[in-house]
């Protein structure tokens, strides 16, 4: 064998020996998968063909996404739209530090929240409230954390927000308690999330109407599900605390909230 | 179904045929990434991002039978944002908690080898991006110097040149491996 043709294989050799035993995560088509729709939802809602929906500002989790904070969540109150987009780079629990230097602000949370809910994975997002228009009333920086039971899919979510008290909405909220002078308000619907192409039906159009459902777009596939949502506003941030299909009564929620307001 | 087939069914919107088409390539892809990044997490999300352009624009490929090359452009010049970017070049140190964490049952002159495997692969890591980006397409995805070109978008001869010039720059450490293996 002349030399070069040695050289050609040895080098052939260590850049196998090296690379081979890198291995893609189980998760990362579902994660392709959900960019390429909330590509697709943006898409389809600048050229204005997504019909909005009545819902407020919300990171919506589906549970049938293994990672889920890609997702594009749209709502409208009064005409107006929010669309948030987010990632999932905290793979580990977040230092102070990190958040901080990431959006700007330090919101209070935990690693664990009662119920036996243990970090599993978050990011940070942005999130915009535009008019009837198209017109940018507010833009914010968001922080996603996700929270898992053991031997669970579903992830609890622990949206904060850094937002003006006159963007809020919870006027149809029901007011549930009183933390140190926080309000805590929550409220529970059942969610159709479909992707962008989804039709509506007569059905849906029915059920909207009476108030039973909510049509959310941006996900990869259409799913049922009931979302309970409680939520308080401290020193300029929003938070809320998320679950879909959890059955929570509404003092395991406040006990949620209460672990975390008093941070 | 062969490649050109996924791709036109890609190219009318079908995600069954587009997953089929990730798992084709997702291996080599994130490998060749990670060879540049040397950062498992980075080296997946810059994947991310390449499959996702792939999809979203693969209707502008003209001619399914060039989705390779055309995947691969897109994959290379991802990665060289993302590393112009970070200027992140190699993390050698890496390399180096390797060696002292190889088999302390292995043979010495076993040791020596894969110590010497790991200098080469260290040369490598030194380059400068494009000349370790062709030396990656060349020897780990077996592409000829002539898709190099398409992928790099440069000439033949400059594949030539920097195949050479990688080649030479290797040279001590391939020699040291040679000796071990004689």
């Amino acid at each position: 064998m002349n030399i070069n043709k040695r050289s050609n294989e040895q080098i052939k050799s260590v850049l196998s020996e090296e690379l081979d035993q890198i291995k893609p995560s189980d998760e990362l088509f579902n994660r392709i998968k959900v960019d390429i729709e909330k590509k697709e939802c943006v898409k389809e809602m600048e050229n204005n063909t997504i019909n909005f929906k009545k819902g407020k500002r919300l990171t919506i989790l589906v549970s049938s996404f293994i990672l889920l904070f890609s997702i594009t969540v749209l709502g409208v109150t009064m005409g107006k739209s929010w669309i948030s987009t987010s990632n999932h780079q905290y793979k580990n629990f977040p230092s102070q530090e990190k958040i901080l230097n990431d959006v700007g602000f330090i919101p209070k949370y935990t690693e664990v929240l009662p119920g036996g809910f243990e970090y599993f994975s978050g990011g940070i997002g942005e999130s915009k409230l535009s008019d009837e228009s198209g017109n940018t009333l507010t833009q914010t920086k968001d922080v996603d954390l996700g929270y898992k039971r053991k031997n669970e899919k579903s992830v609890l979510n622990l949206s904060i927000t850094q937002v003006e008290e006159q963007f809020l909405d919870n006027k149809e909220d029901q007011l549930v308690g009183d933390l140190n002078g926080v309000s805590l308000y929550y409220s529970q619907k059942d969610y159709k999330f479909v992707p962008a192409n989804y039709k509506i039906t007569e059905e849906d159009k029915k059920a909207e109407e009476e108030g039973k459902l909510i049509i959310t777009y941006g996900a990869s596939e259409v799913s049922v599900e009931n979302i309970q949502n409680l939520s308080w506003y401290e020193d300029g941030l929003e938070y809320m605390i998320i679950g879909n299909d959890y059955g929570f009564t509404v003092q395991e929620m406040i006990d949620m909230a209460s672990a975390v307001i008093n941070k | 179904m062969q490649e050109k087939d996924l791709v036109v069914e890609v190219q009318n919107g079908d995600i069954q045929a587009f997953e089929q088409l990730f798992d084709l390539y997702k291996l080599k892809a994130l490998r060749t990434v990670y060879s540049l990044v040397r950062d498992k997490d980075v080296s997946e999300d810059i994947v991310q991002e390449v499959f996702v352009l792939c999809y979203t624009s693969i209707k502008k490929l003209e001619n399914p039978e060039h989705f390779k090359t055309w995947f691969y452009r897109i994959l290379t010049r991802t990665t060289w944002r993302y590393m112009k970017k970070e200027s992140k070049l190699i993390p050698v140190d890496e390399i180096f908690k390797k060696i002292e964490y190889s088999n302390e049952n292995s043979s010495l002159e076993k040791l020596e080898k894969k110590e010497s495997s790991e200098l080469i692969y260290q040369e490598i890591l030194k380059l400068k991006p494009k000349l370790q980006t062709t030396l990656i397409l060349y020897y780990y995805n077996d592409f000829s110097v002539r898709e190099i070109a398409q992928i790099m978008d440069c000439l033949e001869g400059t594949v030539k040149s920097r195949l050479y010039t990688g080649r030479r720059k290797l040279k001590v450490s391939l020699k040291e491996l040679e000796m071990l293996t004689i």
